[in-house]
């Protein structure tokens, strides 16, 4: 990364950055957060801008950080090996303190004011809904959406999906289960779109693959105490206990451990290596997991990449699903630009579709009709250490959804 | 005698001087930056309807953002199901109609029950998480947690003759400008008329004003309503500028625009939009500049500025030498 | 029988977790009219109290000594600092707590980084409570939410300083004239209150996330405990705990959990049009 040029503006988080240095010692994450480029350039003028929007503040902040990371990386990995058709990448990087409003106010702004040729980022499916439909579709500008999602809900020319839709995540993690641990499967959700489909392509799936969903049940977003949920769940005596909850989700696993889990597995989409640490190692010891990635993944990409990151960002820097998936975002975005053979947007845009990259899920495409990623369905089970086991890549799965561009 | 209001007073020669920069305003910069002002215009509406109860008549109401997030909703669920031309004009009616409706409701249940006090603003505190878990749960009509989005575009002027798309920034500007001096100008109108004397009377002292034979709880109802009703207003605004999100219902948008009126000085009305516009800009400067620590700072500012200055800023040029330049009545 | 045992033993863990969290609101709110929106802050550093203990490697339970020292620490810096000079201005301290509560947020975000953070379990296993099993800590919870209330009933109804913080309450001036230091009074309160909320975030981390956001659902729960119950008196918490513990428990079995939440607020309200002063007022 080349600080020849300095935007002025900057000085002053350099500045906050020594003033705060002391706050921040012994931080795992603080000490990255504090970086001051937010910016990377080089070469003036010439350089091309991408924007990425993180949740760096308020109820989203545990994963923008890691975010902001793998797109600097991803940024530095193609300006050292030439840049995009001769021109150097420079990263724009905003907060959107977990909030729509701001969200819209700070891509607006990378767009209008700075110029981005595309945005990356958000996990909260609000923002994303927000950034999908009042910045992009508005001023034609392509959105790459690094989280997995309910799919449907946000559509269009320029929003491309790169993170897992239901089926992608649930296809062969469902007959796994039900294989594995028996065919009875009790679902938890949070009350609102993404877990009420995906448990209902859950129930599909059983009822293929000869299981049986013995109950479900949506709770609200502020539900803390679940021992009434946890009761109901053991009185249905579950083989398999599948939650749909983002936030309430260490509180639900925490206390049905208190209550006693008895034979029942767990299992969940959402665990990665940044939810984790939020469980003592007997809780998350055993947990089933289907992802599209995980840093324990043994292919020589993913290799290469986890020792550049960790080089770049110290041996324990994390990153998860959403951060590779923003990684590979960048260099699909710089895949299509040398395909269309120019920076114009629409170009760019329209030769997304059909494009593949060698991840290091695997190799991942975007499929033409969509622009949704096909991903990697990865299924493993958490040690004790937090570290994951690789059970089985089922490889590429198609996305499936209404969505047409 | 308007030459001699224009000699005798400098306030005059400022506001219009103001005036003609707000107006010319998106001729000289980005998109961007008028689409910035007029949403934070947008918010000054918000918080001078907080100021109307608020700084007016004592009513310390700490779930604000319901009336803002109602008045957003209605909006968009209108333009949703109503497919016709000039259906922006029945949202904004609905959107204004809708939050005071619920504050009337609100209102008959908390006046009349003799909730006043911080004790008020603990209970609309708690009713923003219920409004907001209601609209999330309610998804078929409110699109739930990703928010609402696919309705209609608003559109101004004449349908069929002359139509203004409000996503345009300049449109949404000019319409925004217009409303926050019309809001200004009838609030003003409100606190000087008779009714708005008795208001401040209840700010004072309640029981005096009861033992005076007014009807207490009702016109604490009534101001309520209208400030509710403003909120919803500028809610309805706010549809073309943001999101429609359940995030518009947040504890931590009911605190801001207390913030916002606090720093600009409660009781004043202009101060509700000094306050907003130097508290957003001071936001978008340090996110702008502090992508990590810009939350720290506000927080900070937020603590010295009630500390330091508990009249806030047109308090605060009110008691020094700026006297003339702000347009509020000496009393 | 086992579901009414079970779901009954539930009420009463909810209805203690709920007395425990708002106990120390409640104190804040009756003895100094403040309305504390940093109260879950101070929740929160009670919890990353006890993971910070586990992350050195001691024993969770030193974080159950250590929390509501250090926070009651904390909260009576807050109030020496800040608080103190906004009591005549009620409105103005909710603005000002509610900056720091966004201080200490982001404060524990830069010194513990964004992400999670755990700790290591205090009690696992279960006990046989008529015949059936119940998870032995929530048993615990219970316990430690009856002593804590007792103590706070004892301290403040049958010491010194209970008589002294009562006088204050009932007439400041007067407590003024008859020689009471009642600003060593409020910065007691406001310590021993923070303290409490301390204590509540150590005694629940084995149960909930722990994350710089964690204390605003407390927050918000808790105000609600405090509306149902009444302001001011601190009866009030414990039948506005029972009621909306009790109730969650029981309505739960037949609505939706939102729906069930929904309406106990909303009879809240209605309950205050009735009962102005809450159910105990």
């Amino acid at each position: 990364m080349s600080k020849t040029e300095k935007p002025n503006h900057l000085s002053g988080a350099t500045l906050s950055r020594r003033r705060f240095g002391k706050l921040a010692v012994g931080a795992a994450v603080g000490g990255t957060v504090l970086q001051a480029p937010w910016i990377i350039s080089a070469r003036g003028e010439e350089t091309v801008k991408l924007g990425g929007l993180f949740h760096m503040t308020g109820a989203g902040s545990v994963w923008g950080p890691s975010m902001q990371q793998c797109m600097e990386y991803a940024i530095n990995e193609i300006n050292s090996s030439g840049g995009v058709l001769g021109r150097q990448l420079a990263m724009l990087a905003e907060d959107d303190n977990t909030s729509p409003d701001i969200g819209i106010q700070k891509s607006t702004k990378m767009i209008q004011a700075d110029g981005a040729k595309a945005l990356f980022g958000v996990v909260y499916s609000s923002v994303r809904a927000a950034v999908a439909a009042n910045v992009a579709a508005r001023f034609r500008v392509p959105y790459f959406y690094p989280t997995y999602w309910e799919g449907g809900t946000s559509c269009g020319r320029y929003y491309v999906s790169m993170g897992a839709v239901p089926n992608q995540q649930l296809d062969y993690f469902i007959p796994y289960l039900v294989e594995k641990f028996g065919p009875r499967i009790y679902c938890v959700g949070q009350d609102y779109i993404w877990p009420r489909q995906s448990i209902e392509i859950v129930e599909t799936l059983l009822k293929k693959h000869g299981g049986e969903l013995v109950g479900k049940e949506f709770v609200p977003f502020d539900q803390s105490d679940w021992s009434s949920v946890i009761r109901r769940i053991k009185d249905a005596k579950p083989d398999v206990f599948f939650p749909f909850i983002g936030g309430g989700l260490v509180d639900c696993i925490k206390q049905y451990y208190d209550f006693g889990l008895g034979e029942t597995a767990i299992a969940s989409t959402l665990m990665d290596e940044l939810f984790v640490p939020a469980f003592p190692p007997e809780l998350r010891e055993g947990m089933q997991c289907s992802v599209s990635y995980l840093m324990d993944l043994d292919n020589p990409v993913n290799n290469a990449f986890i020792a550049g990151y960790k080089k770049a960002y110290g041996e324990d820097a994390v990153v998860n699903n959403m951060g590779e998936a923003l990684y590979d975002s960048v260099h699909l975005w710089k895949l299509a630009t040398e395909k269309a053979g120019s920076f114009d947007i629409e170009d760019t845009v329209d030769a997304l579709g059909g494009l593949s990259f060698n991840a290091p899920q695997g190799e991942i495409s975007i499929q033409a009709s969509s622009n949704h990623a096909a991903l990697h369905q990865i299924i493993a089970e958490v040690r004790a250490d937090g570290s994951f086991e690789v059970i089985k890549d089922f490889g590429k799965v198609e996305p499936i959804t209404d969505c047409k561009v | 005698m308007i030459n001699n209001v224009l000699y005798k007073q400098p306030k005059f020669w400022v506001l219009g001087i103001l005036f003609l920069a707000l107006c010319a305003f998106p001729q000289v910069t980005s998109g961007y930056q008028t689409s910035l002002l007029a949403k934070f215009l947008v918010f000054g509406i918000f918080a001078l309807s907080l100021d109307l109860i608020w700084g007016y008549s004592g009513i310390v109401n700490f779930g604000h953002a319901i009336f803002f997030g109602a008045g957003a909703y209605a909006m968009g669920i209108a333009l949703k199901y109503l497919p016709f031309a000039g259906a922006t004009y029945f949202a904004v009616i609905f959107a204004i109609l809708v939050p005071m409706l619920i504050g009337i409701l609100l209102g008959y249940f908390l006046f009349y029950g003799r909730v006043g006090g911080v004790f008020f603003g603990v209970v609309t505190l708690a009713l923003t998480g219920v409004v907001q878990s209601i609209i999330i749960i309610s998804s078929d009509l409110t699109g739930g947690m990703n928010g609402l989005f696919d309705f209609a575009p608003p559109k101004l002027g004449i349908p069929g003759l002359i139509e203004f798309d409000l996503y345009s920034p300049t449109v949404a500007y000019y319409t925004v400008l217009a409303a926050a001096i019309g809001c200004y100008l009838l609030a003003r109108y409100i606190v000087n008329s008779d009714f708005g004397r008795v208001i401040q009377a209840i700010r004072e002292d309640e029981d005096r004003v009861e033992y005076l034979g007014y009807n207490v709880p009702f016109l604490k109802v009534v101001i309520f309503a209208i400030a509710c009703g403003m909120a919803g207003f500028s809610g309805a605004l706010y549809v073309p500028l943001g999101f429609i999100s359940p995030d518009l219902l947040s504890i931590e948008r009911s605190a801001v625009v207390l913030v916002w009126v606090a720093v600009g000085g409660r009781g004043t009305l202009i101060g509700a939009f000094v306050g907003t516009l130097a508290v957003s800009y001071m936001q978008t400067f340090l996110s702008d500049q502090f992508v990590v620590l810009w939350l720290l700072f506000i927080g900070v500012l937020a603590i010295l500025v009630i500390l330091i200055w508990p009249t806030g800023i047109v308090g605060f040029a009110k008691r020094y030498s700026l006297r003339s330049i702000f347009p509020f009545k000496q009393s | 029988m086992e579901a009414l045992v079970i779901q009954t033993l539930n009420g009463v863990s909810l209805a203690s977790i709920l007395i425990l969290t708002s106990l120390g609101l409640a104190v804040i709110f009756g003895m100094l009219g403040v309305v504390n929106l940093a109260h879950g802050e101070l929740f929160m550093l009670g919890a990353y109290a006890v993971a910070t203990m586990s992350k050195l490697g001691l024993s969770p339970w030193w974080g159950l000594l250590v929390a509501p020292i250090v926070v009651g620490a904390i909260g009576m810096l807050i109030e020496r600092t800040i608080i103190r000079r906004l009591y005549h201005r009620p409105i103005d301290t909710l603005l000002a707590t509610w900056g720091v509560s966004i201080v200490i947020r982001q404060v524990v975000r830069l010194i513990y980084g964004t992400g999670h953070m755990s700790s290591t379990s205090l009690m696992v296993g279960s006990t046989t409570v008529f015949g059936y099993e119940y998870p032995t800590y929530r048993l615990f919870v219970i316990l430690v939410t009856v002593l804590v209330v007792l103590l706070t009933f004892f301290l403040y109804f049958k010491t010194t300083f209970g008589l002294k913080i009562r006088l204050v309450i009932s007439n400041r001036s007067m407590a003024r004239a008859l020689g009471i230091n009642t600003s060593k009074t409020d910065m007691w309160a406001f310590g021993i209150a923070s303290a409490l909320g301390g204590l509540a975030g150590a005694i629940m981390s084995p149960l909930v996330t722990i994350d710089p956001e964690m204390g605003l659902a407390f927050l918000a729960k808790g105000f609600i405990v405090v509306i149902v119950g009444g302001i001011g008196s601190l009866y009030g918490v414990i039948a506005g705990g029972a009621v909306i513990g009790g109730g969650e428990a029981a309505i739960s079995f037949l609505l939706r959990p939102v729906v069930a939440q929904i309406i106990i607020v909303l009879l809240a309200v209605v309950i205050i049009r009735v009962r102005p002063k809450g159910i105990t007022g």
